[in-house]
């Protein structure tokens, strides 16, 4: 490609040029679902500033939470493929890239609507990182003991990105498609809802393939992972609120009335952390149990897993893309 | 009491139960999310990301990634 660099242009830009006319049919038709939004019909004069700038954060930085997973998708696809596992999990696992893939231009597009006056810097664009050690290589000279560490470490991913993560993103998005007063957020929300409901439970199917297929030690160590992941998640999904100021209460997300202050498909800090625990409790934990997970003791042993103190932050480390 | 969540019409009840009230969280409330870019934070309030956090995410060695696996487009315009 020629033309300004990518930092020049504001990465989420990049991201989104045109390439080739068979390249975008392709795209179109493997990635795109109807109806697709109408990103140019957003009116700008609707709306303050402030608003659509709070907004457009929100959803930019959900399109790199998506970009992200296509990222750990397409490393968990290329393990499990080592692992020779079964196409049927190969091939349920490929959907979620073409997904994610969709997620991530919904969510960009999105943003570049609502705040068209962002900056290079506001729509800056993060390399993105696993969250977790890569993949054991495969020893050619012990090949059944590679693909048991191969089958640990995709199990480890898939609760942690698609039992966890995924399943909490559901009801997310359904409040978000409740309290959006624009019709462009609550399409985009209501097309990645769709998506989201299959990972969930994919992420629970194929841990039921997996998971009876380790040892002692890769059980272990995925018990171990379920309280880190579940450390993390509670760390960046409720910020300052606890489960403590939560608990007991019933918050009630309600669609707008008419006349009510726009929305732009946002919640707060309080919201996200009332779904994520109701969500932790009537949803998640009793999935897991059929697994052999214990959940409640992950949760309460969540405190040994606190957030890495580096010098430099993942974020500071991270590059853009050039 | 017991959590639940279910969409009753326009709204959707979210129901935080007391199960959860054991042990501790893993850090202060105070303290930073680390996946959130520096320039705009200290005025806009930024998103959860219900996925993986990228803060435990060991220094990558851009050489030694697997390469990607692509889905493979279907060419069917």
């Amino acid at each position: 490609m020629s033309g300004p660099s990518n930092e020049a242009r504001g990465d989420a830009e990049a991201l989104l040029t045109p390439t080739t006319t068979k390249l975008g049919s392709m795209h179109r038709n493997q990635v795109h679902r109807a109806p697709w939004p109408d990103f140019d019909a957003f009116d700008v004069a609707r709306y303050d500033v402030e608003l659509r700038r709070h907004a457009a954060w929100h959803w930019i930085s959900r399109a790199q939470a998506e970009h992200g997973s296509v990222h750990q998708f397409s490393a968990v696809t290329h393990a499990l493929t080592e692992a020779r596992a079964p196409v049927e999990l190969l091939g349920a696992l490929a959907r979620l890239l073409t997904d994610e893939v969709r997620h991530v231009e919904l969510c960009a597009r999105a943003a570049k609507a609502f705040y068209p006056e962002g900056d290079a810097a506001f729509f800056r664009w993060r390399t993105p990182r696993a969250p977790w050690p890569d993949a054991p290589s495969v020893d050619a000279d012990r090949r059944e003991e590679s693909e048991l560490r191969l089958r640990g470490w995709a199990a480890r991913a898939i609760l942690t990105a698609c039992a966890l993560g995924e399943t909490l993103s559901e009801p997310m998005l359904e409040a978000i498609v409740l309290v959006a007063t624009d019709p462009l957020p609550r399409a985009c929300a209501e097309q990645i809802l769709k998506d989201e409901r299959f990972h969930g439970r994919f992420g629970f199917e194929a841990l039921a393939v997996l998971v009876p297929t380790l040892d002692d030690a890769e059980r272990d160590a995925l018990q171990t992972q379920l309280s880190r992941a579940l450390a993390g998640f509670e760390r960046t999904t409720c910020g300052k609120v606890r489960v403590e100021d939560l608990a007991g209460r019933e918050l009630e997300i309600t669609a707008p009335e008419p006349g009510a202050p726009p929305n732009l498909g946002t919640l707060t800090e309080e919201e996200f952390a009332a779904i994520f625990y109701a969500t932790l409790e009537a949803r998640i934990f009793p999935a897991l149990e059929p697994l052999g997970l214990d959940p409640m003791r992950a949760w309460a042993e969540r405190g040994r897993f606190p957030a890495a103190r580096r010098e430099a932050s993942a974020e500071a480390r991270a590059t853009t893309a050039d | 009491m017991s959590a639940r969540i279910e969409r009753r019409g326009r709204t959707l009840g979210v129901m935080v139960g007391s199960a959860l009230l054991v042990g501790a969280a893993a850090c202060g409330p105070d303290e930073l999310r680390v996946n959130v870019p520096a320039e705009p934070v200290e005025t806009i309030n930024v998103p959860p990301d219900p996925r993986p956090v990228e803060e435990e995410a060991p220094a990558p060695d851009e050489d030694e990634r697997p390469p990607r696996v692509n889905p493979g487009p279907t060419d069917d315009e």
